[in-house]
């Protein structure tokens, strides 16, 4: 099955160091892709590369099978089928209104037509109260609301999200996280998000990448992926705690260690409790493995260096199977 | 003090009556000024724009030359354009010495390095994610550059301001290239000069009140401009 957009043989050098090699990656059509991976894994940089925005230093983007085009008229044509969102998404120095309409405008789309428009993602971002108010006085959570609007309101073919919650306080960033995954679940657009946060992406994707290190070290659905973290480093960066098992890996999903019963039991070395006011945890070793328990109310607190069983509630192998 | 009072007493004097001669100088000078700032935006923000956003060898060295610029004496400005345009120079052919036109070269060449340097100066100080942002919006490479230049319209109304304003109170470079010939290049600034030499300090005080007067005007008009566009939030 040909994706909507994809790369083949894909490699960017930067500076002389190279930042991203991806042999082939397919979005797939009306997908929700989440491009999970620490930061200065080349995230961005292969949303930009699938956005058409940046050239690769080889290989090529494919769009519906097609290599795009890498300039003239109908790379332009092509850029605007898509939509980008980057990270902290610069606003221009006008309304929000005005900035909403900039992208029907550089697509000769004025007057009642985009004014329709224009209101329906206002308001559906919740911001419709907001429209002549200068980009310059917006909240955070207000400007990133007034961003996204803006890529939505063009109807693109895909949506490129980056980061769309870096920089905001938690508050701003649930509230919008909750809007956002409810417009993605009716929105027949395919997108693709790029995140270092595992919650973000379990919440607005059904498939995921995970990049580290330019890399793609897992792909595919998001349930696939979460149940079969294929390595270490994708199982890591998913929110896994990742322990020794009889010369074996397995990957203990997220929440599941305790010290109640379980599938699985550990020894575990105890560094130190944790206060956090509303729980306290117990933080130690298991092998050479730092890991974190939640301590019921009722126990007393174990002292460091003494030893004690974990266990976990589930666990998968890493490597699939 | 009272030479002064004496002197704006007769500047009003002078601008009440419509002197005709006053008025042919201010007429002279406000066209000459402002053709040679037009002609500086037009070569001046292009230029600025591709220093401020393309990297290129030599870009350095240019803009370097060009903040020089910034800062240019008139004198030598006027020294070099009559060197060109003197009869055995390179320009010699074009016969423009002791024209209008060539106190708007020379104008021209004093206002070009400002506006291009503070063009730079404001394209460059937009965030420079700006573009790639406005292009993932689907904006075309002339969408951008227009979106750019409303972004920093207030420090380029500021470039516009400084051209003008260095062009229409400069006398050295209108003194050499144009030759302060009465009824035809003889400016605001210029007349001035010859009115002090020639002991008539009234008129001198008057001729300086109308080009002070006229400089207010005109800027008054671009920050107006600018200022709507500030408040405009």
């Amino acid at each position: 099955m040909i994706g909507l957009v994809g790369v083949r043989d894909l490699t960017v050098v930067h500076d002389g160091r190279q930042v991203l090699a991806v042999p082939s990656l397919d979005i797939h059509e009306e997908a929700h892709v989440a491009v999970v991976g620490p930061n200065g894994s080349g995230k961005s940089t292969l949303l930009r590369v699938l956005a058409l925005l940046q050239r690769p230093t080889t290989g090529t983007v494919l769009v519906r099978g097609e290599a795009a085009p890498v300039r003239g008229r109908d790379a332009l044509a092509l850029r605007r089928r898509f939509a980008v969102v980057l990270q902290n998404t610069p606003l221009c120095d006008t309304t929000v209104y005005r900035n909403v309409a900039l992208g029907l405008g550089f697509r000769g789309v004025t007057g009642p037509d985009a004014d329709g428009r224009i209101r329906v993602w206002l308001d559906r971002f919740g911001i419709g109260h907001l429209a002549e108010r200068h980009a310059r006085s917006l909240s955070g959570g207000e400007a990133q609301r007034t961003g996204l609007a803006r890529a939505f309101v063009l109807d693109p073919e895909v949506l490129f999200l980056d980061e769309p919650f870096a920089a905001l306080d938690a508050p701003s960033r649930d509230s919008l996280l909750n809007d956002l995954e409810l417009i993605l679940r009716e929105a027949r657009t395919t997108v693709v998000t790029v995140t270092h946060d595992r919650e973000e992406a379990a919440r607005l994707a059904d498939a995921l990448v995970v990049l580290v290190n330019g890399a793609v070290r897992a792909a595919g659905p998001k349930d696939e992926v979460f149940q079969h973290p294929p390595n270490r480093e994708a199982a890591e960066l998913l929110g896994f705690t990742v322990l020794p098992v009889n010369g074996r890996a397995v990957a203990v999903p997220p929440g599941a260690l305790g010290l109640g019963d379980g599938v699985m039991r550990f020894a575990m070395t105890v560094e130190r409790v944790v206060e956090f006011g509303y729980e306290r945890r117990i933080r130690g070793r298991v092998g050479d493995v730092t890991v974190e328990v939640g301590l019921p109310a009722d126990c007393p607190p174990p002292v460091a260096g003494a030893r004690i069983t974990i266990a976990a509630a589930r666990a998968v192998p890493i490597g699939g199977g | 003090m009272d030479l002064i009072l004496q002197g704006a007493r007769h500047a009003f004097e002078l601008l009440l009556r419509g002197d005709p001669q006053v008025m042919e100088i201010m007429w002279l000078s406000l066209r000459v000024s402002g053709i040679a700032t037009l002609l500086s935006l037009v070569t001046g923000v292009p230029l600025g724009m591709l220093l401020a956003l393309r990297r290129f060898p030599g870009r350095t060295l240019l803009l370097g030359v060009i903040n020089t610029g910034m800062g240019l004496p008139p004198v030598v400005v006027g020294l070099i354009a009559s060197i060109f345009l003197w009869r055995t120079g390179p320009l010699g052919f074009l016969d423009l010495l002791y024209t209008p036109s060539a106190i708007v070269i020379a104008q021209f060449a004093l206002a070009a390095p400002i506006v291009a340097g503070l063009t730079a100066a404001a394209i460059q100080q937009l965030d420079p994610r700006l573009q790639v942002q406005l292009a993932g919006l689907g904006a075309s490479r002339l969408q951008i550059l227009r979106r750019l230049l409303h972004e920093a319209r207030l420090p380029l109304l500021a470039a516009v301001i400084a051209g003008f304003g260095s062009v229409i109170s400069e006398v050295g470079a209108s003194m050499m290239v144009g030759g302060n010939v009465l009824h035809y290049t003889r400016v605001l600034t210029t007349a001035t000069v010859l009115e002090t030499e020639k002991g008539n300090f009234d008129i001198a005080i008057a001729l300086s009140v109308v080009l002070l007067t006229l400089t207010f005007c005109v800027t008054m008009v671009v920050t107006t401009v600018q200022q709507r566009g500030a408040l405009r939030r």
